[in-house]
């Protein structure tokens, strides 16, 4: 049986050329290095809980992708589903608390707000949906929140860059965590932007294209997770 | 289709990229700048520190030399004559009495010029203008000096201790003037424009070599220099054997 188990995830990440042990490697490494320099702060605490929810969230995944667990295609579907509404959520408030301190504007985060409370009801909603109708019916859905969630986060983002170049700070770019961790999030959300907004698409038209934007949404991700690690490394608060 | 998507991934990966290397080099150039800024501010801060002590070490040696030329002569007189006061010869007695307080007067007078000469409050209470002007009038009050004071173009105010170096600079060179030009007449003119200060103080004295006073290293002349560097100003001389001399100082308004 172990055997198997083993065939069975070695196929798996082989059709994805190793880029799931790779990306679990790199989600491990960053979670110890953030562990290792954590601060008793509000965002050292939402960063930690958000690599571990993208951790337990992949490895759920990943254990679900075997067939000998859960058999049942739908069940299968449906958590991936639930893990990635729970992504999205973590993600979304993460960088919320993020640049609720990085940024200057108080109309901006005041904006935020809706967004965020937007993204939660809608969740929330889709979650309950789908647990009740044992459906993947708001598969498109929860992508079309997720897609939503990007792109607010790229005009948050943009706007601290903006902020950046008005503000009179004597620190430089590479000692400021919040410049490093900004940068990684830009990457991360640029790049993964298509898959994001057309992926879901291919999922059933060519499946290739799927698999060539998700792994690059792997590799924006696992940037991001570095560009985290590096800011913590700092062992300066996560907003200077 | 494939290219068509990795052409825009790529796209948006770079336009991250553009953005995020357009503020690292923005914030560089900017905390450059600022470091800089810094390093002159300290420089000026260090220079300023350095004339203020040597003006402290000038003002030491001035009171010390009013003391022991002026105003301890006039006292030690004063001693003298009253230690040979005779209560028996009251014409003679009378003729010490009057002559000691007449030396005391002279010491207190001249007590009262040093303290009026060295205070720099009046800077922060009149202005450096009425500084000057009081300065002018002791000047004329000894009656050894034709002294002619005027102020074109519209005053500007600047902060203290710049009004302070700027009375100091002008303090000194009159202070030469009485001193070592031998002349009747001095005049100054101060000359308020948009940018700056130009302050111009001429005499009708002995003059001299500028250069030759340079190079013998005197000290009222590079002092002046000095201060007006500290301002970001310059300071030139004109002066020939007997035909006065002229400083004139440029004071950037800041």
């Amino acid at each position: 049986m172990a055997e198997s188990i083993i065939i069975q995830i070695l196929d798996s990440w082989s059709k994805r050329y190793f880029f799931d042990p790779i990306l679990l490697l790199s989600e491990i490494l960053s979670l110890l290095i953030c562990l290792k320099y954590y601060r008793k702060t509000l965002l050292h605490t939402v960063f930690i809980g958000c690599i571990t929810v993208y951790l337990s969230g992949y490895i759920l995944i990943q254990i679900v992708s075997i067939n000998t667990f859960i058999s049942s295609p739908l069940h299968r579907k449906i958590i991936r589903l639930s893990v990635n509404n729970v992504i999205i959520l973590a993600e979304f408030f993460t960088y919320y608390f993020f640049f609720k301190k990085a940024l200057t504007s108080r109309l901006i985060k005041k904006i935020l707000l809706l967004p965020g409370a937007l993204i939660l009801t809608t969740i929330t909603i889709i979650q309950y949906f789908t647990i009740i109708n044992q459906t993947t019916y708001y598969d498109e859905f929860s992508f079309f929140v997720n897609a939503f969630e990007f792109f607010i986060l790229l005009a948050t983002s943009l706007r601290y860059f903006f902020e950046l170049t008005k503000q009179a700070l004597n620190l430089w770019p590479t000692k400021s965590p919040s410049f490093i961790i900004s940068s990684g999030l830009l990457i991360y959300i640029s790049v993964s932007l298509p898959f994001m907004c057309i992926g879901n698409y291919f999922l059933t038209v060519n499946k290739n294209i799927h698999l060539l934007l998700s792994l690059i949404h792997y590799l924006s991700l696992i940037i991001l997770l570095i560009s985290i690690s590096k800011a913590f490394k700092l062992k300066k608060n996560l907003e200077e | 289709m494939t290219i068509l998507i990795l052409f825009i991934t790529f796209l948006t990966f770079l336009m991250a990229v553009y953005i995020i290397s357009t503020t690292y080099y923005h914030r560089k150039k900017q905390i450059s700048y600022l470091e800089n800024l810094n390093i002159i501010q300290a420089e000026y801060d260090k220079n300023l520190l350095n004339t203020q002590l040597e003006i402290q070490e000038q003002t030491f040696q001035h009171i010390s030399r009013e003391i022991h030329d002026n105003i301890s002569l006039s006292l030690t007189l004063a001693k003298l004559q009253l230690n040979t006061f005779d209560w028996n010869d009251r014409e003679r007695s009378g003729l010490k009495l009057e002559s000691s307080i007449s030396l005391i007067g002279t010491s207190i007078a001249g007590l009262s010029d040093i303290s009026k000469g060295l205070n720099a409050d009046i800077i922060v209470q009149n202005g450096l203008l009425k500084a000057i002007e009081d300065e002018m009038e002791r000047i004329r009050q000894t009656g050894l000096f034709k002294a002619g004071y005027t102020v074109t173009g519209s005053p500007v105010y600047m902060d203290s201790q710049r009004e302070l170096i700027i009375f100091r600079i002008i303090q000194e060179a009159l202070n030469n003037v009485i001193k070592h030009a031998g002349a009747k007449e001095v005049s100054l003119r101060l000359d308020f424009s948009s940018s700056r200060l130009r302050i111009r103080i001429h005499d009708n004295g002995r003059g001299f070599d500028p250069e030759q006073l340079r190079g013998n290293g005197h000290a009222g002349l590079k002092n002046m220099e000095t201060r007006a560097k500290i301002l970001n100003g310059g300071m030139q001389v004109s002066s020939h054997h007997n035909s006065g001399t002229c400083l004139t100082f440029t004071i950037p308004i800041e």
